[in-house]
């Protein structure tokens, strides 16, 4: 039984030395104007006293905002990866019972109306994923003071929609949300054998068997932070090493594999744009006939309904 | 090419070289390495060097022997000889640089530094990051006792209930944890009678009269982060409560530059924006016709009267600022009368001519703005921003 209209966020959180960075996490998501809201906040391998500190900070923001329900989930499991990020994520969603699940990491933030805004396109659509913007912002923490002092910002990475989303990964966790009655207990289950990349593999597999809604991605409703100090899991010039070059390659040739095994469901062709779905026709089949103008994709209806924010400069 | 500035100086340095043939050896090398490198790319080079404060060529002379003296001629020695570890300057530690900032590669630090560590808050070396990092803690007042003094948090603003709650939640929070100051809660959430300048000048009269001698004007559908007071007082104290201060909007920030050492800033933003109630003795309240940018007015007064004006980056409060709603027709109106407040004539038309194309009326002003604002303090050669913007 999932409960109508609930919105649930699973917050991973990895170190307990970042608890500035939660907290500013979960002020953005206790501001959100949807309600009912759950956070789901699962720790990775904490000590006890680690939790009892995490609890510590995380009262005040109960005491703000008794309307959100804010449960600490406690992952302990020895054995598995060190860096335990997809199943942060099945622990969470083992704990969720709401209609929504959308997903944020410690150290990124979304913009009061994200909630709001995915929400609305989901019913709108009545797609089982929605996505949104998601602007990249490069800040620099200064230790001990730990102040992100953002220095740039620029509008999100280029994408368009799901065919763009099987070419490469565009959007962050945050800009999603997944409409669960939709979406097969199965299917939501994030690989625990991907050390990074968890997050676009779990994209693809539901970009290749559900429907998406890409019509609101041209809408900002969060930050990415990259950060100074190399801290981010993706690959930067500021953190590149030859052993994450080499895990990069290595989960790149998984997600490839991925690209050859998934099948796009018939529906997902139809909207799409394809006129005669084809039975078997996998991600990088789709990828090729349509580089290659062996597969044509007529005009999908997603396009029609793109809603194009008012961007109107700073300026007279 | 051989009439290129670069290369007569090459031909000038080689033949004075000629009697040091280890050091004549390792220049070819290092130019034979950079036979790709177009001579106007090298021009270029050399001209930043030589404008850098980090190159110091005197000091790079004396520091590596047989070094050339003249400056252009130990910036191409500096480009296309040394070692990438070699340090320019006594304040570029190159070694350290290239340490901390493995994007380098295998480019020249210093002009990496010039091109891309500098515009991402890097630092040239790591007594300069000690520096920056004590301005930082001096300017938020890191480690200072919070004050003991009387604070008033106006709240003013149209919220519904639970917002409101929220916020009065975290407002009350808030000022628990900034003891010893002593704080009140002032509101006058509308449809209260007036607009949100003249609510807050009703709300600081009051706040003086009760003896705060700092308040705090806050949008009531924002939420404060709990220790977004504590940071204000702190910063404030720094400051000798001399400077307007404000809290960060977050979580999506005002794109506006300030300075990242000691926080200064072209207008302070009025959701969460501590004021010193002298100020307002000093100059007067708030101008109650600007519904829009009454807090960019405030901040360039208060830099008039000799108070900075700051951002304080720990403190955070919650807050929602869709861009379109700034550009509305009150927000048109409230830009056309700052314009004409501050003396700014070709802003002021532009404005107006941007109302009359959305078929707006213009507002109706007197003859002669009010005396005492300096045209200087504004600024209106960055649009609606009014300060140059980060992004």
């Amino acid at each position: 039984m999932k409960i109508p209209g609930l919105v649930e966020v699973i917050l991973r959180f990895h170190d307990p030395a970042w608890l500035d960075e939660l907290c500013r996490a979960v002020l953005c998501l206790i501001g959100q104007t949807h309600r009912p809201l759950r956070v789901l906040l699962v720790t990775q391998r904490f000590s006890a006293d680690a939790l009892k500190a995490v609890e510590a900070r995380l009262e005040p923001y109960r005491h703000i905002a008794p309307d959100v329900e804010l449960d600490v989930i406690a992952y302990n499991r020895a054995e598995g990866l060190p860096d335990a990020r997809a199943a942060l994520i099945n622990v969470g969603i083992a704990a969720a019972h709401g209609q929504y699940l959308s997903l944020l990491d410690y150290d990124d933030t979304l913009y009061p109306n994200a909630h709001a805004l995915l929400v609305g396109e989901l019913r709108a659509s009545g797609r089982a994923v929605a996505y949104a913007g998601i602007a990249l912002k490069s800040v620099a923490l200064e230790p001990p003071l730990e102040l992100p002092l953002a220095f740039a910002c620029a509008a999100r990475a280029p994408g368009d929609g799901l065919m763009d989303m099987f070419r490469s990964s565009f959007t962050p966790l945050h800009g999603m949300m997944l409409d669960r009655t939709c979406i097969s207990a199965d299917d939501l289950k994030a690989d625990e054998t991907l050390q990074v990349m968890e997050d676009y593999e779990w994209q693809l597999r539901l970009g290749a068997r559900y429907l998406v809604s890409h019509a609101r991605i041209d809408e900002i409703i969060g930050d990415y932070y990259y950060k100074s100090d190399g801290s981010n899991t993706v690959p930067l010039a500021s953190n590149m090493s030859a052993a994450r070059q080499r895990l990069w390659d290595h989960h790149q040739a998984r997600m490839e594999r991925l690209r050859l095994s998934l099948v796009v469901e018939p529906a997902v062709q139809r909207a799409l744009g394809l006129r005669e779905p084809q039975p078997g026709l996998n991600i990088r089949r789709l990828l090729d006939g349509v580089a290659q103008g062996k597969i044509t994709l007529h005009p999908p209806a997603y396009l029609a309904r793109r809603v194009v924010p008012d961007t109107n400069a700073i300026g007279y | 090419m051989r009439r290129t500035t670069v290369w007569r100086l090459f031909e000038a340095l080689m033949s004075r070289l000629g009697q040091h043939p280890r050091l004549l050896r390792l220049l070819r090398a290092g130019l034979w390495r950079a036979r790709h490198l177009h001579i106007s790319t090298a021009d270029r080079d050399i001209t930043e060097l030589l404008a850098s404060p980090f190159f110091d060529a005197a000091w790079y002379a004396a520091r590596y022997p047989r070094m050339p003296r003249s400056p252009k001629a130990a910036a191409i020695s500096y480009l296309a000889l040394t070692g990438a570890a070699r340090d320019p300057g006594p304040e570029f530690d190159a070694s350290w640089y290239l340490a901390q900032n493995p994007d380098v590669g295998l480019g020249n630090p210093l002009l990496h530094y010039l091109r891309v560590g500098r515009h991402r808050l890097r630092a040239p070396s790591p007594a300069a990051a000690e520096r920056t990092h004590l301005a930082r803690a001096q300017a938020l007042g890191v480690g200072l006792p919070i004050p003991s003094l009387r604070l008033a948090i106006g709240c003013v603003g149209s919220a519904e209930n639970e917002a409101l709650d929220r916020f009065m939640r975290s407002a009350r929070l808030c000022t628990t944890k900034a003891e010893p100051a002593h704080c009140e809660i002032l509101c006058a959430t509308q449809p209260d009678t007036g607009n949100t300048p003249a609510l807050h000048n009703r709300l600081m009269s009051q706040a003086a009269r009760s003896g705060a001698s700092l308040y705090i004007a806050a949008n009531s559908s924002g939420i404060f982060d709990p220790s977004c007071i504590q940071a204000l007082l702190r910063m404030s104290a720094a400051q000798a409560h001399r400077a307007l201060i404000a809290a960060s909007a977050f979580p999506q920030e005002n794109p506006k530059s300030f300075d990242m050492e000691n926080f200064d800033t072209g207008w302070a933003l009025g959701d969460c924006l501590l004021i010193p109630l002298a100020l307002i003795q000093d100059i007067g309240g708030l101008d109650e016709e600007l519904e829009h940018f009454w807090d960019v007015d405030l901040s360039w007064r208060a830099r008039q009267a000799s108070y900075s004006v700051k951002n304080c980056p720990p403190a955070l409060f919650h807050t929602h600022h869709p861009m379109a709603e700034w550009l509305d027709d009150a927000a048109l109106a409230s830009a056309y009368r700052l314009a004409w407040l501050w003396g700014h004539g070709a802003a002021q038309a532009e404005i107006g001519a941007e109302i009359s194309r959305n078929g707006g009326t213009l507002p109706t002003l007197t003859a002669r703005p009010p005396a005492g604002r300096d045209p200087q303090m504004a600024d209106f050669a960055h649009g609606f921003g009014f300060a140059p913007a980060r992004w």
